[in-house]
């Protein structure tokens, strides 16, 4: 299940001249660019608020908790230490007031909070280009798509001394699968933070209409098909899609979750190999894509074009969708219509679906390590993701003793503890693509599955065609 | 009038290397030039500097660059999809400047006649440019939609059964182009700047002679607002060529590869594979292609601009 892999690029030979000349133009256009879509709260010396996190609310939460102590002590003068986020404008707030409260706590450590906004990919291009200039913050979030390029280059500090010199730390709270993602030659980068599985959304409204039972704890492939191909009705500007998005190889989540059930297979798991031109993986995607040629269970392109490339399922078109328990919130916001999350089911070969989520490092090159470490160990304690995520009705908490709250509180949607059981049991890292290539990967896939959504091109020729495509490609997986 | 040029400059440059005055004008000009020279430096020029050095190395942004030599260029001869990109760029951007310099520049005519609500009109025409970018192109994606969309409805009222557009291979770069020329606000202006410029004078002399609408078009519109049209194609056709903002929104290079556009493709390269010496050497094929088909056009403008006004 565990991933240590390898980085992007290693061992090259220093000139100067090009790190100086790229440093200076890269931190120059790319972070001066980027820094306009980006922003900056320096030391947050009053209590921020919003309608959605009132003062008084988060006053009270905080003076809850037992926030502990940290066995690395405090610093006996002041000093600042710079954090990067990606959080929407909206959740930033809740950010800030955690900052105040912990600044109180910790009156020498000043924070600086930097937030990216909620795109991975505008995020990792200032970050990036930061790391370019040297000028990295002393604590960053990371993803786990992208956190190996940063670990392999050295830009994040290894936890283990830390963790294990924190007798509170408990690293076995920790789901397990949030934290393989982070790994490399058995230490620890980041801490995890949060962690979602992939389940399966349904609309209660359509399942009704079409009289299907709703998913249940028990449910098959064939439970999911049938129900699929049941919900899916009418044409054109009113048709329902049993599925709200396309089988793709685009999703980087599809072994774990769509292949493998059925005995089919990716990539190999150090995604070095090709795996899906053998024929139980050809089986196993066109089990999902007969149910599209055959019966158009979810959106074309061209119908896909005709809802803005909206999600079907968020417009009350679908009956499921394949999606991580992160997007929970939004539906529980926005949805016009009765839904529920579900186990995703089991295939005949096995049982398993993907999670992934984010994590927080400490840069190896800060000056403030021991002061990174303390913010870190309490924004990521029990107390700290049940401020952050279980009040919120985020979800998606790292750590098992952080659960209980959620679970009870209002925020939670009906399904949740399935959530939590996923998360626990048959949810994996295994499968799920996201080493150096995968960007490549994906570029290089989407022009052959154009073919196939457009009927073009058969699946099991598709399949062949995107190993031998592929293949070479992986070399950037096992270089260095 | 051999001697008398020389005559005439010399006093004139003895008198501004000395003049007070014309040293406080010179300090003046290059004190409020100054940041705008300065931006050019550090912004403009370091990257463009930058990027040449970088397309000899390979780099990651996280790792130390090391030096590649040609591994880069070599790369890129090699490389089908920079092929396709070069292909589909120049597609687009002859295709979008074709026909956004004409439907604009007969649309300026027609902005440039006297009748009531002329005002009123050239808002109309106009207000689509100061649409944001990311607007347009999901405004576009529904106009273009193969089955719901304006104008695969508008052909199927007369019987044709309009193509997949932006979802078909072969129609996703001419759609593409159709939308381009919905900002063609700005190009207007520059013509009707120029139309206004032609003097009566010359149109009344056509007239005398017996020229119809379509003569006084062809031998004296034109040929007034050659320069205006070279103008316009020479800024419109190096804007197409780095088509991208557009491309990744609408279609994100697909289908299959089919509205790939060199911008988009460096784009790829350098934020999404972390590939910065490749970048920074497809960077330097699309200055040089850009380059090119500049002095090519101003090679032709030799044949068809006039500039005796």
């Amino acid at each position: 299940m565990q991933v240590p892999r390898t980085p992007a690029e290693k061992g090259f030979s220093r000139r100067t001249f090009l790190r100086t000349a790229g440093a200076t133009a890269i931190a120059a256009t790319g972070a001066n660019a980027l820094a306009s879509c980006s922003s900056s709260s320096p030391t947050t010396t009053s209590l921020i608020a919003s309608k959605l996190y009132p003062s008084a609310d988060a006053q009270k939460l905080n003076d809850s908790f037992d926030w502990g102590k940290s066995s690395v002590a405090d610093p006996k003068s002041s000093v600042t230490i710079t954090v990067a986020h990606s959080w929407s404008p909206a959740d930033f707030v809740r950010q800030q007031q955690f900052d105040y409260f912990f600044q109180k706590r910790h009156p020498n450590i000043k924070i600086v909070a930097e937030n990216a906004g909620d795109s991975s990919a505008d995020y990792l291009k200032k970050y990036s280009s930061q790391a370019a200039g040297g000028s990295l913050p002393d604590v960053m979030y990371n993803g786990f798509g992208f956190a190996q390029n940063f670990i392999g280059s050295g830009a994040f500090l290894a936890l283990n001394d830390y963790i294990s010199g924190e007798p509170n730390f408990n690293p076995s709270d920790f789901a397990e699968v949030s934290t393989g993602y982070y790994k490399r030659d058995g230490k620890q980068y980041s801490v995890p933070y949060d962690c979602g599985p992939v389940m399966i959304y349904y609309n209660k409204d359509i399942f009704a209409k079409a009289g299907v039972a709703l998913p249940t704890a028990g449910w098959k492939f064939d439970d999911l098909r049938n129900a699929v191909l049941a919900t899916t009705s009418g044409q054109g500007a009113g048709k329902v899609f049993g599925l709200s998005l396309p089988v793709t190889p685009v999703d980087t989540f599809w072994d774990p979750v769509r292949l493998s059930p059925l005995g089919g297979h990716y990539l190999s798991d150090d995604e070095s190999q090709v795996l899906l031109d053998k024929p139980e993986s050809i089986a196993a995607v066109e089990w999902w894509m007969d149910m599209y040629l055959q019966k158009g269970v979810f959106p074309s392109p061209s119908e896909l074009q005709g809802m803005s490339q909206a999600d079907a399922f968020a417009l009350g078109r679908a009956a499921i969708k394949v999606d991580g328990s992160w997007g929970a919130p939004s539906l529980r916001d926005q949805a016009a219509f009765k839904w529920g999350i579900a186990d995703w089911p089991a295939g005949p070969k096995g049982h398993s679906t993907a999670a992934v989520g984010s994590a927080y490092s400490i840069t190896s090159k800060s000056k403030q390590q021991d002061a990174a470490w303390i913010y870190l160990n309490e924004y990521l304690s029990t107390s700290g993701q049940v401020f952050m995520f279980a009040s919120t009705g985020k979800g998606n908490m790292t750590r098992k003793s952080a659960w209980p709250a959620y679970l009870k509180s209002d925020a939670a949607p009906e399904g949740a503890n399935a959530i939590y059981n996923a998360l626990n049991t048959y949810a994996t890292s295994t499968g799920v693509v996201f080493g150096p290539a995968t960007p490549q990967i994906t570029n290089a896939v989407t022009p052959i599955w154009d073919q196939v959504m457009g009927k073009s091109l058969g699946v099991s020729d598709a399949c062949k065609k995107i190993a031998s495509t592929i293949q070479p490609l992986l070399k950037k997986n096992v270089a260095g | 009038m051999a001697q008398a040029a020389p005559t005439l400059e010399l006093p004139g440059r003895r008198t501004r290397r000395t003049s007070p005055l014309a040293r406080r004008e010179a300090r003046a000009f290059y004190g409020f030039a100054s940041p705008w020279i300065l931006g050019f430096i550090l912004f403009g020029g370091g990257p463009v500097v930058a990027a040449l050095l970088l397309s000899f190395a390979h780099w990651s942004l996280l790792s130390t660059p090391s030096w590649a030599g040609l591994a880069n260029y070599r790369k890129m001869f090699a490389d089908p999809l920079f092929y396709k990109s070069i292909g589909n760029t120049v597609y687009f951007g002859a295709g979008s400047v074709v026909l956004g310099v004409v439907t604009s520049f007969l649309l300026a005519i027609l902005l440039n006649q006297k009748v009531r609500g002329l005002g009123f009109f050239r808002t109309v025409f106009y207000l689509p440019s100061v649409v944001a970018g990311v607007a347009t192109a999901i405004l576009w994606i529904n106009i273009l939609q193969p089955d719901s969309g304006l104008i695969n409805s508008f052909l199927r009222f007369f019987g044709i059964k309009g193509p997949g557009w932006l979802v078909d291979e072969h129609w996703a770069i001419p759609g593409l182009i159709l939308m381009s020329v919905w900002g063609a606000g700005n190009t207007i202006v520059i013509y009707l700047a120029g139309l206004q410029g032609i003097s009566p004078t010359l149109y009344e002399a056509a007239l005398l002679d017996g020229a119809g609408w379509w003569d006084r078009f062809w031998h004296v519109t034109v040929p007034m607002m050659s320069p205006v049209i070279f103008f316009n194609v020479v800024t419109s056709l190096i804007a197409s060529l780095q088509a991208y903002t557009l491309v990744l929104v609408m279609t994100e290079g697909g289908p299959n590869n089919a509205t790939l556009m060199l911008g988009l493709y460096i784009y790829r390269q350098a934020f999404e594979y972390f590939d910065m010496g490749y970048a920074a050497a497809l960077s330097w094929a699309m200055f040089a292609l850009i380059g090119v088909v500049t002095a090519l056009q101003f090679v032709l403008a030799r044949r068809w601009v006039h500039y005796d006004a």
